[in-house]
């Protein structure tokens, strides 16, 4: 009965075109949707604990059976109550941020979304991953194109399909590929018969799938359709592009990771998070709008996500993952209300808002001193289950990249709250969930322990190292509030901050933007020469045409042409009569 | 049991009564004769998937075995139901378009109706063949006589030089099966396969190789096609584009993969990158394009070369997986088709830069476009996706380079997704200030294909379970 | 008992005629109406003479298997024309009908031969009438077709006298049925020479350059005639002579005639594509069918003369057709192919009988046009020339251009109720055109005989 985790948001789904608006609030709808599903969930994750559930159903057959599982263990259940406790979390912040925006279009792209995502983390067959996965891109692209009106909006969720369809093209070829091998798409069954595949197909398959996950989860080199998705609407941005969809990516990693330990890929993938959390980090710096701010940090945060998987800490990486979705999500709510109630996003420009009087400012300084994994907040923890497994290098890396997060998270800090005088409307439906989320972020610490017995693959450390990173992060605070809050710039080292950063930016764009125009013109290279190709064929019909006019002329109407024609014809056969008798 | 003659009979006397009907003094309007016509015939075809059908055969001439034999053969119900319902739905877009000759019109759609329905219920095959004529002639009056002005007359000649000459290699296949298995009856043919020597079968597969390259299309033999169809009107495009193509993966299949499949295994990879070559050629021309009526052309290019590379597979997945993706498609494409007709019609143009944010103007048009295009994407849930999924499965397991056709994918969602971005997002054009949304008989219309897509999407059981790759 | 024959009855009636008109100009009648419902009850008569009796057997003439069938269709059109030319708003004088019976004769006599001093004759007889008759409106564009058409005409039959004496120089007998060859050079060359003159009456190339101008030039019904009913006589002739009769080694034989078929068919519809009055079209099309049928005949065997006869009969019907057709809108002067247009408005059955007619021609289902072209094509692939009917495809496809270009001028889509010109007996000259149409779907159940 798992599938009822799953049920109520596709109801939602349907009845919010049909009643919503009409004879029930479309709000009202998901957010009993949602509820449902939360319930649902906890339920489930109670009764099955410990074990491991799975329901199958055939779609299909043909010569093979097309089989879509679902099942239920301790990870997927938790996975489904933090997808459906955030999901409920943004869908009450939506009442608030969405009154003026047309209603049933947005509830009923959130509750694909949503069941999508549920389905996404319950699927126990790669196929029906699959499904959902494209589902979720589908949902995403729509979301984040919300506001048709607006250029960028659009240009943004397309950008977005596209780079994570390549994803989803690799994904399918690596489903492609191992079907074709193991003949099922169960996921346990596959990971079961890798020892007797061919090393080729691991490797490629292994690598395809890591293809897919760094383009959902917006890693190097597939990251720029993450900050250019901000132009959806802070909901959006908070359930998707932090929380869950681009989770996702790391997801699978975590669910299929005894295949890309085969196929050898961990030092890639942890290659590869390094490399994006250091570019992310340099570039949040650069950016002075909130939400890219926090992308840019969901694009960091996701990186450690893949650095724990590389590490072979797949646990480490689930526990920081929902922990991530807390207090991102947080953050964004909180950049929503700016958005809604002062209309600004430009932290430069909220600096003159004096908003350091707020009630927001406390969850604020939760939320950023989490993204920095500061203590004694949940984060900390976090960040200690990422770092178990890192040899020396890795974890002076890491120590470096700890200040860089520390130091952006509390530039946008100092500089949003950097003075006093404004007051700021509290609504139930933005402050409910705001509370919420930061006590989980403060107090959750706790549930490390209970995460370490839960998780397969659970490590996590506090040593020495431990002490360093955080002193690291302390001392990005400190330089922040130096450079930022007191005004104190250091002209030197920001304004090479800045021209590097600029530099980064605009190379990696530029390679990107002529890789796009190389298909463009590819694509208006064959257009022409299939133009060509079919005015070839009328041309020919048309010479046919004309040589035809021009041996008009043998038939003159004169009789005495006819007549030697005729002689001709006679005389030839008269000569290839006597050839034959020869 | 519903016979199979019904099925052809009952089109053809709507042709004869439209004929009767237009030298009577006191006339009904033919598109009534033939909207009865069309709802009889599936109402037909519906009840006689649940009860069954019964055959139908008399004998014509007996010397050169010319017997009128309507039987279905393994793989002929989900074509069938292509060529019942597409005509059908694209009823409407005719009766909105066409307003001069119309009992000529009708009478055309139904003979070309009765023929689509005819060829692939056959089993005989100079009644196949004979329909297989009818429909391109009648088409090719469609397209010459009630086309875009301008086009219509180079473009109509074009199509038909261009599928006469498949249909005469057809012929030419079938002589030859004929004088070396002494039968036109598809039945005997396939049990006395054997008796045809190993060069004829050659000659007889080529033949209908270039029949299938030429009607799918593929490429080279292709250029007729985006021609034809921005020269036709909306129903000829969805009838084209929905089930006429659909005719040359049918032959291939049965005259290739089932009849003659020893010989198609020898030129296995030959075909194969013939098929990959017109996806990514396909694909790149398509994002050229700024007539949305001529991208979505090279599109249907791309997903018959897609179906193509699926009957090379030569595996049992790759072709269930072509003629899944052949009825998907052909539902897909038609809606794109209808789509694009109510577009030129709303707002007098199809050309993607002159257009923008219709949405606004447009919101139930918007939801059916947003549909089709993730529909066609292979977007799971929807037809195309199962189709996409098994072709590329068979097609990997025969020749794995063949994935690289994913990447006409990718490139086919750039230019959808900016053609649907130029169509209806981003600012309003002013002089599509006063365009007004669609009928509540259009979204009857869409909303019939939206159904069957998603029906197909969601339970493909009722597809796959409704052919065999036999004979 | 003297069985009573088609060809006996043509011949006593075509006497009858001039009896009859005797007598009316004696009798002051001024109505020569009766003397062509005469005419037409002597071709129905001997019509039904066929079906029923068929067989002849006297001196130089012999039935085959076939020439039941040729000569039955041959009446049949020659009736139908002639009711044509009955309805036609002209009168025309009696001898025309003389003429007309004559030259129907002659082509069942050449069908019947059986030597070649009557096949000569045969011949001469069709001509000759035909001179009259492509002569009918005497105007001077005729008198020009005509002349044409005697000059080229006379030297043909010359060469086939010519070509005869010279077989009879080589085989020692003008019979058909001749089997031995004592002398191979004359025998040769006659067998060269005879079939020049044949194929200026089948309108092989390069023997057909007299067809376009004589066919444009002359009435309607007289071309119908000319390019159904003479052409038949030509080929069957030529099937009668080369299959039949002669022991004509095959190689070579075959290779000229398939060249000359080819070349026929290609050079045709060549020509036919360039074309702009709607006439020539025809005309050019009509001797593309007579190089497709000559394909056939080419093989020299069972299969391939089965295909031909029933081509032949299929081409015949459609030609007649179209011609008949076509007459209908050259009165009110559609000229021009781009006139066609006005057709539809001036008579839908006119320009139907037209459009099925020239499907017929481009071997379209389900008419008679696209079984004969089966036969042909089947005859061809048995005897394994694949590359032959692969370049016969990509002639077609030439053929199909003319065809449908002049079909889409047609502009069936646009019904222009302005323009409405009535011949008389429009409903007369409707109902020929009708029933040939009807034969051209109807004849199917003679693809077996």
């Amino acid at each position: 009965m798992l599938y009822l985790i799953i049920l109520p948001m596709i109801v939602s789904m349907l009845l919010v075109p049909l009643i919503g608006e009409r004879l029930i609030k479309s709000f009202k709808i998901a957010l009993t949707g949602a509820l449902v599903s939360l319930f649902l969930s906890t339920y489930y994750l109670f009764k099955y604990f410990g074990n491991q559930v799975t329901e199958s159903y055939n779609w299909f057959g043909v010569s093979n059976f097309f089989n879509l599982s679902i099942s239920g263990d301790n990870l997927t259940l938790l996975m489904a109550v933090m997808v459906s406790f955030i999901s409920l979390m943004v869908l009450i912040f939506s009442v608030f941020y969405m009154k003026k925006e047309p209603q049933e279009r947005y509830y009923v792209e959130m509750s694909l979304f949503i069941a999508s995502m549920l389905g996404l983390v319950l699927s126990s067959s790669l196929l029906l991953f699959y499904i959902f996965w494209e589902l979720v891109g589908v949902s995403s692209y729509l979301l984040i194109g919300f506001w048709y009106k607006k250029e960028s909006a659009s240009a943004a969720g397309k950008k977005a399909l596209i780079m994570t369809r390549i994803g989803d093209m690799s994904f399918l070829a690596a489903i492609v590929l191992l079907f074709t091998s193991t003949g099922t798409f169960s996921i346990p069954s596959i990971l079961q018969e890798l020892p007797a595949l061919p090393n080729i197909t691991i490797l490629l398959s292994g690598a395809l799938i890591l293809i897919a996950a760094l383009s959902k989860s917006a890693q190097f080199p597939f990251y720029t359709w993450l900050p250019d998705a901000m132009e959806g609407p802070t909901p959006v941005s908070a359930l998707l592009h932090s929380a869950t969809m681009v989770a996702a990516g790391a997801y699978l990693l975590v669910v299929m990771y005894p295949l890309l330990f085969a196929a050898g890929l961990n030092t890639v993938i942890v290659s590869i998070g390094f490399i994006t959390a250091v570019l992310s980090a340099l570039l949040a710096l650069n950016h002075r709008h909130t939400k890219r701010i926090l992308a840019y940090s969901t694009i960091e945060s996701l990186a450690f996500m893949f650095i724990a998987i590389g590490t072979i800490n797949t646990g480490g990486a689930v526990f920081y993952l929902m922990v991530h979705a807390v207090f991102k999500s947080m953050l964004f709510f909180i950049s929503g209300i700016f958005a809604v109630l002062i209309g600004v996003q430009d932290v430069y420009k909220l600096k003159l808002k004096r908003l350091s009087s707020t009630w927001l400012k406390l969850p604020a300084l939760i939320g950023f001193a989490s993204i920095s994994g500061l203590p004694p907040f949940m984060s900390f923890f976090a960040h200690t289950a990422i770092s178990a497994n890192f040899t020396t290098i890795e974890g002076l890396v890491f120590t470096v990249i700890s200040f860089l997060t520390a130091l952006f998270s509390f530039r946008a800090f100092f500089l949003i709250f950097n003075r006093k005088g404004v007051k700021l409307d509290r609504k139930v439906s933005t402050a409910m969930p705001i509370y919420i989320l930061s006590i989980i972020s403060t107090i959750g610490g706790a549930t490390l322990f209970f995460f370490s017995k839960v998780l397969a693959g659970f490590m996590y450390k506090i040593d020495i190292f431990t002490v360093i990173t955080t002193a690291a992060a302390f001392l990005g605070v400190y330089v922040a509030f130096e450079v930022f809050y007191k005004d104190k710039l250091s002209t030197a080292s920001a304004s090479f901050k800045d021209v590097a950063n600029k530099l980064m930016r605009v190379a990696y764009d530029k390679i990107l933007f002529s890789i796009g125009m190389s298909f463009v013109s590819a694509g208006d290279a064959v257009g022409k020469f299939d133009n060509a190709l079919s005015k070839f064929y009328d041309r020919s019909a048309d010479s046919a045409l004309f040589l035809s006019s021009k041996s008009r002329r043998i038939e003159n109407g004169n009789v005495e042409t006819y007549i030697i024609a005729i002689l001709i014809g006679i005389i030839a056969s008269l000569v290839v009569a006597s050839v034959f008798v020869w | 049991m519903v016979n199979l003659l019904s099925l052809v009979l009952v089109p053809a006397l709507g042709a004869v009564a439209v004929a009767i009907n237009s030298i009577l003094p006191r006339r009904i309007k033919p598109e009534y004769i033939a909207a009865s016509a069309f709802l009889i015939t599936s109402a037909l075809f519906f009840i006689g998937v649940i009860v069954g059908f019964s055959g139908f055969s008399i004998g014509i001439i007996n010397s050169i075995d010319f017997a009128f034999t309507l039987q279905l053969n393994g793989i002929s119900l989900p074509f069938l139901l292509l060529a019942v319902t597409l005509p059908a739905l694209g009823l409407w877009s005719a009766v909105k378009e066409i307003n001069s000759g119309k009992a000529l019109f009708y009478i055309f759609y139904l003979l070309s109706y009765a023929s689509l329905i005819g060829v692939f219920i056959s089993s005989n095959l100079i009644a196949f063949f004979i329909f297989w004529e009818i429909v391109l002639i009648s088409f090719f009056f469609i397209i010459t006589f009630w086309g875009e002005e301008e086009t219509r007359r180079k473009a109509g000649m074009k199509f038909l030089i261009f599928t006469q000459f498949g249909s005469l290699t057809l012929l030419g296949a079938f002589i030859l099966l004929f004088i070396y298995t002494g039968s036109f009856s598809l039945g005997t043919i396939s049990s006395m396969i054997s008796l045809v020597p190993s060069y004829i079968s050659y000659v007889i597969f080529a033949f209908v190789l270039i029949t299938a390259v030429i009607k799918m299309p593929m490429f080279p033999m292709h250029s007729w096609l985006p021609d034809a169809h921005v020269s036709a009107p909306t129903a000829g495009s969805v009838l084209l584009a929905g089930v006429l193509l659909k005719l040359g993966g049918y032959v291939l299949i049965l005259f290739g993969s089932i009849l003659l499949s020893s010989v198609m295994r020898s030129i296995q990879i030959p075909l194969m990158l013939l098929g990959v070559f017109t996806v990514i050629y396909s694909t790149l021309a398509a994002s050229s394009q700024t007539d949305f009526k001529k991208m979505i052309a090279y599109s249907s290019i791309f997903y018959m070369g897609l179906v193509f590379i699926g009957i090379a597979s030569l595996n049992q997945i790759g072709e269930s997986g072509s003629i899944f993706l052949m009825v998907s498609h052909g539902f897909i494409v038609g809606m794109l088709f209808v789509l694009a007709g109510i577009l030129k019609e709303k707002t007098g143009t199809r050309d993607l830069n002159r257009l923008g944010g219709l949405m606004s103007k447009m919101p139930l048009y918007s939801v059916f476009l947003v549909l089709a295009v993730i529909a066609t994407l292979g977007v799971p849930g929807l037809s195309n996706f199962v189709g996409e999924l098994l072709v590329f499965i068979g097609a990997y397991a025969a020749y794995p380079i063949t994935l690289v056709a994913l990447a006409g994918v990718l490139i086919a969602t750039n230019y959808y997704l900016s053609a649907l971005k130029r169509i209806l997002y981003t600012s309003l054009k002013k002089t599509m200030s006063g365009v007004k949304d669609i009928s509540y008989a259009d979204a009857v219309q869409l909303s019939i294909f939206s159904i069957f897509i998603i029906i197909i999407g969601v339970v493909p059981i009722v597809i796959t379970n409704s052919f065999s790759l036999t004979i | 008992m003297i069985p009573i024959n088609a060809e006996y009855v043509l011949f006593a009636g075509a006497l009858l005629i001039i009896l009859a008109d005797f007598l009316r100009i004696t009798l002051h009648i001024h109505d020569r109406k009766i003397i062509h419902y005469l005419t037409l009850t002597v071709l129905i008569v001997s019509f039904a003479a066929e079906v029923l009796l068929g067989n002849m057997n006297i001196a130089f003439f012999s039935s085959t298997q076939y020439s039941g069938f040729v000569n039955g269709f041959v009446l049949f059109i020659a009736s139908a024309i002639y009711v044509f030319l009955l309805a036609d708003t002209k009168d025309h004088s009696v001898f025309i009908d003389f003429l007309f019976l004559f030259a129907t004769l002659g082509a069942l006599l050449v069908v019947l031969s059986s030597n070649f001093i009557s096949l000569i004759l045969a011949i001469e007889m069709i001509s000759i009438a035909s001179y009259g008759l492509v002569f009918f409106h005497k105007t001077d564009r005729q008198m020009e077709g005509a002349m044409k058409y005697v000059s080229i005409s006379f030297l043909s039959i010359l060469i086939v006298i010519f070509g005869s004496s010279l077989i009879y120089g080589g085989t020692g007998s003008l019979a058909f049925s001749a089997t031995s060859v004592k002398n191979y050079l004359p025998f040769i060359a006659g067998i060269a020479l005879v079939l020049a003159g044949l194929a200026f009456k089948s309108t092989i190339v390069p023997f057909h350059m007299w067809a376009p101008d004589v066919y444009e030039t002359s009435d309607g019904t007289v071309t119908a005639f000319l390019s159904s009913v003479s052409k038949t006589a030509g080929l069957v002739a030529m099937i009668r002579v080369f299959f039949f009769a002669l022991p004509v080694s095959s190689n070579f034989v075959m290779v000229m005639f398939v060249s000359l078929a080819i070349a026929t068919i290609f050079f045709a519809s060549f020509m036919a594509v360039v074309q702009e009055k709607i006439k020539r079209i025809l005309a050019y099309s009509s001797i593309a069918q007579a190089g497709f049928a000559f394909v056939a005949i080419a093989l020299l065997d069972y299969v391939g003369v089965h295909a031909a006869i029933f081509y032949v009969f299929s081409f015949a019907v459609a030609d007649a057709l179209v011609f008949l057709a076509y007459k209908l809108f050259e009165d009110n002067n559609i000229i021009y192919k781009k006139d066609a247009k006005k057709m539809f408005p001036m008579s839908k059955v006119g320009t139907i009988g037209l459009f099925v007619g020239l499907l017929s021609l481009a071997g379209l289902p389900p008419t008679i046009g696209f079984f004969g072209k089966l036969l042909v094509f089947q005859a061809l692939l048995v005897h394994g020339y694949v590359y032959l009917v692969v370049a016969l495809f990509a002639i077609i496809l030439f053929s199909t251009f003319y065809y449908f270009g002049l079909i889409r001028e047609m502009e069936l889509s646009k019904v222009n109720n302005s323009l409405r010109r009535y011949g008389a007996n429009m409903h007369v000259k409707e109902g020929v055109i009708i029933v040939l149409t009807l034969a051209l779907f109807v004849g199917v159940v003679f693809v077996s005989l």
